[in-house]
């Protein structure tokens, strides 16, 4: 069963800290607005700030452009550092949308990563709170290969929160990942978001 | 004569034409010494901030934003080992009948401002963002007493639907020396009269304390009572804060 917890509220019984619990006296506290999932035992945050973590796929926005190194603007508390590739053609410039893999994670909570790739310049690139992430994701990226699918688009996903969007349906898959983002809390998203696109597709023509 | 010309600032503040502010057991708006004024709080009212809270607390109404964790602005405020809260707390220039200024911070929105700060730093999970700034701003549209504890309570919606890392949560309500009676939740109208009055701010698990001022005089054993008020009435504040977060989350 899944239940909503807010920060404060005590954990049941037997449950270990998690990254989104604190203990006291031997109980597990909630720190955050989430769903507690029984089966899986784990706490799902409903809202907040994205948690930088080694291997995490990031989209982002050079900010500014040094000898070694750029900075990437990924709404997060501080920029990222991108070292620069020597071995690579691709050489960044101010502006541009690059996608990339955090490599380490700096003291202060600063992403570094080497080696990013250039998103093509027709995409269209759109925010979505990094909490909601995973539900555009889907389990097995499910719901991010269903959209994909039916509005002819390649999506690049961030887990920083930035999506990049290019093909053809451009517009329909925003507006689904829009409604992703505001339903993200409720089940059977999936088979809403099919309907939705299957109806946009049949006004179209 | 200049001793005879009265200020009508004065007269708010003396005791020459105060009303009777308790009247066969009850209070003016016919309240009991206990009971709090209608409550009702909205959560993620606001689309461009992380997280929001909109309050309405008798005739008080209160908007409150969270922005954050983001970068820190001026730089070298940043702490490197923690996360650093920036509150402010204003009135609207229309918020009272008596004048609020046009713009900016006077002494006492600045020192609300830094009570409500040092209330949520002892909250927020602050080392969770080192070298970042979490920004909570509050609104006071229209005030009727009470403005700082309401504030508490608007604010501490809007930093749990931002997703900010907290300890507990957080609600404030004040409790006053009203003709001599320990009232919960004074109104402006028996804060300008009043003995005493005495915000206070709780966290919901544990009732650990996290602001308490007092204006005026009460004794320790009055102080005593005014808390256990507070904590009763408490219940009732807690109760429609997670009502307000849960709404949001309708459907799960």
């Amino acid at each position: 069963m899944k239940t909503v917890v807010l920060p404060g509220d005590a954990m049941p019984e037997g449950l270990a800290g998690t990254h989104y619990t604190y203990m006291s006296a031997g109980h597990a506290i909630s720190k955050v607005v989430g769903v507690y999932d029984d089966e899986r035992k784990e706490i799902m945050p409903l809202e907040g700030a994205w948690h930088p973590r080694v291997g995490n796929s990031i989209v982002g926005v050079v900010a500014s452009v040094d000898r070694n190194t750029c900075s990437i603007d990924l709404r997060h508390s501080s920029y990222g550092v991108l070292i620069n590739d020597r071995m690579s053609r691709y050489r960044p410039r101010v502006g541009d949308v690059i996608e990339s893999v955090v490599k380490s994670i700096e003291r202060k909570n600063v992403p570094v990563m080497d080696r990013a790739r250039p998103i093509e310049e027709s995409s269209w690139l759109v925010y979505v709170k990094p909490s909601k992430i995973p539900r555009v994701l889907g389990r097995n990226n499910s719901m991010l290969r269903q959209i994909e699918e039916l509005t002819q688009t390649r999506i690049i996903v961030g887990l920083n929160g930035f999506v990049a969007i290019s093909g053809k349906g451009i517009n329909p898959a925003v507006a689904s990942i829009r409604k992703i983002e505001s339903e993200a809390h409720t089940p059977g998203l999936t088979d809403r978001i099919r309907e939705m696109l299957l109806s946009i597709k049949e006004y179209d023509k | 004569m200049i001793s005879e010309v009265i200020m009508l600032s004065d007269i708010m503040a003396s005791k020459i034409n105060k009303p009777e502010l308790i009247h066969g057991g009850k209070r003016l708006d016919g309240r009991k010494a206990d009971e709090l004024r209608e409550i009702k709080i909205e959560a993620g009212v606001l689309r461009n901030a992380n997280g929001s809270a909109y309050l309405e607390w008798g005739k008080n109404r209160i908007i409150a934003a969270v922005y954050g964790p983001r970068e820190v602005v001026p730089k070298h405020f940043a702490d490197p080992n923690a996360a650093i809260i920036k509150c402010r707390y204003s009135m609207a220039p229309f918020s009272s009948l008596e004048e609020h200024g046009r713009s900016g911070q006077n002494r006492r929105a600045i020192e609300i401002s830094k009570v409500i700060k040092e209330v949520f730093e002892n909250v927020v999970l602050l080392n969770e963002y080192p070298n970042s700034e979490i920004d909570i701003f509050m609104e006071v549209l229209q005030s009727d007493g009470s403005t700082r504890a309401a504030c508490i309570n608007a604010a501490a919606v809007a930093l749990a639907s931002a997703g900010i890392p907290m300890k507990d949560m957080v609600y404030g309500v004040s409790v006053g020396k009203v003709d001599g009676e320990i009232c919960v939740d004074v109104d402006m109208l028996e804060d300008n009269y009043s003995d005493a009055d005495m915000p206070l701010a709780i966290s919901h698990r544990d009732d650990r304390i996290l602001l308490l001022q007092m204006d005026g005089d009460m004794s320790n054993e009055e102080v005593r009572r005014g808390f256990d008020m507070a904590v009763v009435a408490g219940k009732k504040i807690k109760e429609l804060q997670r009502e307000a977060l849960l709404a949001v989350y309708k459907g799960v």
